[in-house]
């Protein structure tokens, strides 16, 4: 609503008038008056500015030489209560705006309002100041940020300074034509022009008026389009006209970062003998020198963001993180850099392509997929980073150190590939998370828990493909050993435990669809790895406690059918068959994902670790 | 004490003697019957992988790769010289190996380190941690058995 001016202003209230209009009409600088002595500010002050992100900005100011009176003087708590009202401070700013327009309320504060200690003499004392942001709205539409009314006083009741920034001169209407969707999906594919990634969405749209260069005002939906990955932000805020064409007005970043890009890295997907490709390397730190420094840590994409700085800098990533810490013992550790600057995406990739260096990548990227895998039941900090030595000089083994926590593989040789690949990693990290989960407690079970991970990760039956030559596979879940064992050899013993658990797979996925299946297999076997298990039998037993939802093992839990038919098909001694509950509408797995406090049927919570990418060239 | 010294005075003396003679083919050797045993393990994903070092009576070696007690294949063969074969007897004997245990050690929970000498129809074993070299095991008060090992291998170029 426009304020009139109290009669006693009524001259100075329509030279402002025609002042603003020119200015606003001519992006010129305002006139000096005989009331408005020029202010030497205004020869600097910007009067058609752009800023970055598209907004545009006219502005003006008025400056009153010697500061003009207030209705309230001497009182400083008064004065801010009034220069905050709408009504009484566009009286007092001497406002003439375009009918529609309205003043909000204003947002004052004080500055000086205490003397600064000087020394006696040296320093003029400082005079407290009253600063005020209003915000504007179009017949209830606020106008978009940049758009505003500040005003200058001395706490004593004097206005020294009025700045009107982007006011429009028209406005084309209040009310969209344009639907609020139609405008959400216009915004999100503007964003594809700005390295808009996979995951974001268009979210909220709200009408604001857009002032364009003209001083057009302009209806339009304000659409925030962002990703919500945190380790590689990505918003922003999309204006679309409302009114006639949706077309896009302005779209303003809404993530202030620095140097970005994105990692990869050349490995081995399944087994050395399977191809290459290159995957997103996850969990990587990226450091950087030059700009600000520093060091950040690739997200699941291989994304990675440096939150400031700006201009030249060097960017360098390894096969570190904080999950991993790969040692080439038979040499340097692979790595990339790059230098670029902040306006561009600065992209690494680790080529890898000896089998010296190929190891080091797929251990890493095995290594981080396997912490992701479990990492919902590891102690916090347990195994981060873990020692990931690669190209050991030896053959045809891999092996975990309790002592020394860490990953051990070896290079290729006697008839073996080198181990440092996704079943293998998978297998050995199953020991890894055994000992962080209460400590190793029986041979034949962590063996056969490695196994469990890699089948579940893998998503197939073999652990060690190709281990010993094309098409050879080191261990077959779907080989059936029976318990008890005829041996004592711990490998063997754990072929009942990883038999069992392709079973259970296999059961499962008559129920459910795969992504279900693999992730009800993963948390219940990691649910009783979770309470150590102290044998075979111990552990498939704590899978039916895990398993059980109402403190009764006789009465069927939502899988415990399925459960005991895995155990049946290794002879695995288990607890006793259940009796169904009579609930209506139950069936053998009744559809219920319970685990971990999960009561729907949800879609995985891990994806497939392993099927990420596309083998690229057969070696 | 005194085996102590006799273990410990092997090594130098073993110093002094040349090295080994130069590899022969395995066949141009004939093994006949076997003195001794050596065979160091590493426990891991595929079970028990290492080397296996059989010297016979004659002083022809053997030195296998092995995989769960099955050869995987011949990394070399050759002949030791008559000072060394009388050498190796010596350090046997000063190793006294029937006076020690068939098992002993501290084995880790998973993928242990196993050495293992077989001499006249014994065999003794000492496990140790994961990663855990023949040296280390070796400087142990109680690595007697892990000394003579490295002797031993240290005859036959390992």
């Amino acid at each position: 609503m426009p304020t009139k001016p109290d009669a006693k202003n009524l001259l100075t209230y329509r030279f402002a008038l025609r002042l603003v209009s020119t200015v606003l009409l001519c992006t010129l600088p305002i006139a000096a008056t005989a009331q408005q002595q020029r202010s030497p500010l205004a020869e600097s002050a910007p009067q058609g500015v752009q800023y970055s992100s598209d907004v545009v900005v006219s502005e003006s100011f008025r400056f009153f030489a010697g500061g003009r009176d207030l209705p309230v003087r001497g009182d400083a708590g008064t004065l801010m209560s009034r220069l905050s009202v709408p009504a009484t401070a566009a009286r007092d700013l001497g406002l003439a705006l375009t009918p529609g327009l309205e003043i909000g309320p204003g947002h004052t504060v004080q500055l000086f309002g205490t003397q600064p200690g000087a020394r006696a003499g040296l320093a003029q004392p400082a005079t407290a100041k009253l600063i005020t942001l209003h915000p504007i709205a179009y017949r209830g539409v606020p106008l978009a940020p940049g758009s505003d009314i500040m005003s200058v006083a001395t706490a004593t009741g004097k206005l020294l300074v009025v700045r009107e920034r982007n006011l429009p001169q028209t406005v084309d209407g209040s009310i969209p034509t344009v639907e609020r969707d139609i405008a959400r999906r216009v915004a999100y594919e503007a964003g594809r022009t700005h390295a808009m990634p996979a995951d974001a969405a268009a979210k909220a749209a709200r009408l604001e008026v857009f002032v364009d260069r003209s001083a057009n005002g302009r209806l339009a939906w304000r659409v925030r389009v962002e990703s919500e990955s945190l380790v590689a932000p990505w918003a922003r805020d999309i204006w679309v006209a409302a009114i006639g064409d949706p077309v896009v007005l302005a779209s303003r970043e809404l993530i202030y970062h620095g140097h970005n890009g994105h990692v990869a890295a050349t490995a081995f997907p399944a087994s050395p003998l399977g191809g290459t490709a290159a995957l997103d390397l996850d969990a990587a730190f990226v450091n950087r020198t030059g700009s600000d420094g520093g060091q950040v840590t690739t997200g699941p994409d291989g994304r990675y963001a440096f939150p400031t700085g700006t201009g030249s800098a060097t960017i360098a990533v390894g096969v570190s993180g904080p999950n991993s810490n790969v040692d080439n013992v038979a040499g340097n550790e692979i790595s990339a850099s790059a230098t670029g600057s902040d306006t561009a995406p600065i992209n690494l990739s680790l080529n890898a392509s000896t089998a010296e260096e190929l190891a080091q990548t797929s251990a890493f990227v095995f290594v981080n997929r396997a912490h992701a895998f479990a990492q919902d039941v590891l102690p916090a900090g347990a195994l981060a980073p873990v020692p990931t030595r690669v190209n050991i000089n030896d053959t045809c083994n891999a092996f975990w150190s309790t002592a020394a926590g860490s990953l051990n593989f070896f290079r290729a040789g006697d008839g073996c590939v080198n181990t440092a690949y996704a079943d293998i990693v998978m297998h050995e990290y199953g020991h890894g998370i055994d000992d962080a989960l209460g400590g190793i407690l029986d041979h034949g079970y962590s063996e056969g828990f490695g196994d469990a991970m890699a089948l579940i990760a893998t998503r197939q039956s073999c652990v060690g493909r190709d281990f010993q030559g094309a098409g050879t596979c080191l261990r077959q879940a779907t080989d059936v050993f029976l318990w008890p064992p005829n041996t004592s050899e711990p490998h063997a013993v754990g072929r009942r435990y990883n038999g069992f658990v392709w079973q259970l797979i296999t059961n499962l996925q008559a129920v459910y669809t795969p992504d279900a299946a693999f992730e009800l297999a993963r948390q219940l076997v990691l649910g009783a790895a979770v309470a150590n298990p102290a044998s075979i039998p111990d552990a498939v037993r704590l899978s039916f406690i895990v398993d059980d939802d109402d403190g009764d093992l006789t009465t069927c839990s939502p899988r415990q059918q399925i459960l005991a038919a895995a155990a049946d098909s290794r002879h695995i001694p288990r607890p006793p068959d259940c009796t169904p509950r009579p609930t209506a509408g139950r069936s053998i797995a009744p559809v219920v994902y319970f685990l971990f406090g999960q009561e729907d049927m949800r879609p995985p919570i891990v994806p497939p670790i392993f099927v990420r990418s596309t083998v690229r060239t057969p070696r | 004490m005194t085996k102590i010294i006799a273990t410990l005075a092997v090594p130098a003396f073993l110093l002094t003697l040349a090295p080994p003679a130069a590899a022969q083919p395995h066949d141009l050797c004939p093994m006949g019957n076997v003195l001794i045993t050596v065979e160091r393990l590493q426990g891991g994903v595929s079970g028990e992988t290492g080397e296996r070092t059989s010297i016979g009576e004659g002083g022809c070696f053997t030195v296998d790769r092995v995989m769960n007690g099955q050869t995987v294949s011949r990394l070399r063969s050759g002949q030791l010289s008559p000072d060394q074969v009388a050498s190796a007897r010596t350090a046997i004997e000063a190793a006294d190996i029937t006076s020690l245990p068939d098992r002993s050690g501290t084995p880790s929970p998973v993928n242990p380190v196993t050495l293992s000498i077989s001499y006249r129809g014994a065999t003794k074993t000492v496990v140790a941690p994961t990663g855990t070299s023949i040296d280390s095991m070796a400087s142990r008060e109680s690595g007697s058995l892990a000394r003579l090992a490295a002797r031993l291998l240290e005859l036959t170029g390992s």
